[in-house]
């Protein structure tokens, strides 16, 4: 398993596990009135989504799709690495998007912050996808020399 | 397939079932929205990613067992985890109904751990 998976894989083990805390720390609040952390559904949702879902996902196809030229290289790595970086840096950003919105913070602008994760998100998904498509390819046509 | 892989897969698809019937009852019945969100992404997806990911990831020089422990706990407690969320969340009227939520969000929370905690062995 190359590096850049087990790093993809490590981390989605962090948001499975931190998602999961925050579904607790929900269905508290949902059941006594004395917690307050329904504001954190949002950040449930992108935990679960793109922190564990997406980058489990992630890591495990950049180890098993068909590689590139003969079986021998994956692509270059700097694309996934940088899908890591801003998919992970959209999760930080959207748990932050969630604190501004408490009354302490309100001046910042909730809705803008949470915007730009989404963006980032979306752009480090781009950029995945559009490396991997290539490695999504036919078995290759394995002749019999000896016929 | 391993024995654990295949418990997981076959439950992933009863609950992939589950979350579409569920889906379907939320237009009629709204409280059951959640729990069909959560049928669909624990029940179906989460259990698939662990039985596969116990099935195909490197074992490296570590014995694992058919019928793993860590694992098994991990696949009992999600499960009954979900199964309770599914009697309770509906109903949050009941107040037992409410301490009942409660645990199945600690037994999936405990579930996801007990995976963690294996899988995190053989990506090292």
């Amino acid at each position: 398993m190359p590096t850049l998976s087990k790093i993809f894989v490590g981390t989605s083990c962090f948001y499975l596990l931190a998602g999961a805390f925050l579904g607790v720390l929900i269905s508290l609040s949902k059941v006594f009135p004395q917690f307050r952390f329904l504001f954190l559904i949002p950040v449930h949702l992108d935990f679960m989504i793109f922190g564990w879902f997406f980058n489990f996902i992630a890591g495990v196809s950049w180890w098993i799709l068909p590689r590139l030229k003969e079986g021998t290289f994956r692509g270059n790595p700097i694309f996934p690495a940088i899908t890591f970086i801003l998919v992970n840096l959209g999760l930080m950003i959207s748990l932050f998007s969630a604190f501004f919105r408490s009354a302490f913070l309100k001046s910042f602008s909730p809705h803008s912050l949470r915007f730009f994760s989404y963006l980032l998100f979306s752009s480090g998904i781009f950029i995945f996808v559009f490396q991997i498509f290539r490695r999504i390819k036919p078995p290759p046509i394995i002749t019999n020399t000896k016929d | 397939m391993p024995y654990i892989s295949r418990l997981f897969v076959k439950t992933a698809f009863i609950f992939l079932c589950l979350g579409v019937l569920l889906s379907c009852a939320s237009f009629f019945l709204p409280n059951f929205f959640p729990v069909s969100i959560h049928a669909i992404t624990l029940g179906w997806i989460t259990n698939l990613i662990f039985g596969v990911a116990f099935w195909m990831f490197p074992r490296g020089k570590i014995k694992i067992q058919e019928k793993d422990k860590i694992t098994f706990l991990s696949f009992i407690l999600l499960n009954s985890g979900l199964l309770l969320r599914f009697i309770s969340e509906p109903f949050l009227y009941f107040q037992v109904l409410k301490y009942i939520f409660v645990l199945s969000s600690f037994l999936q929370f405990l579930g996801c751990l007990f995976f963690v905690l294996h899988i995190l062995r053989r990506i090292n």
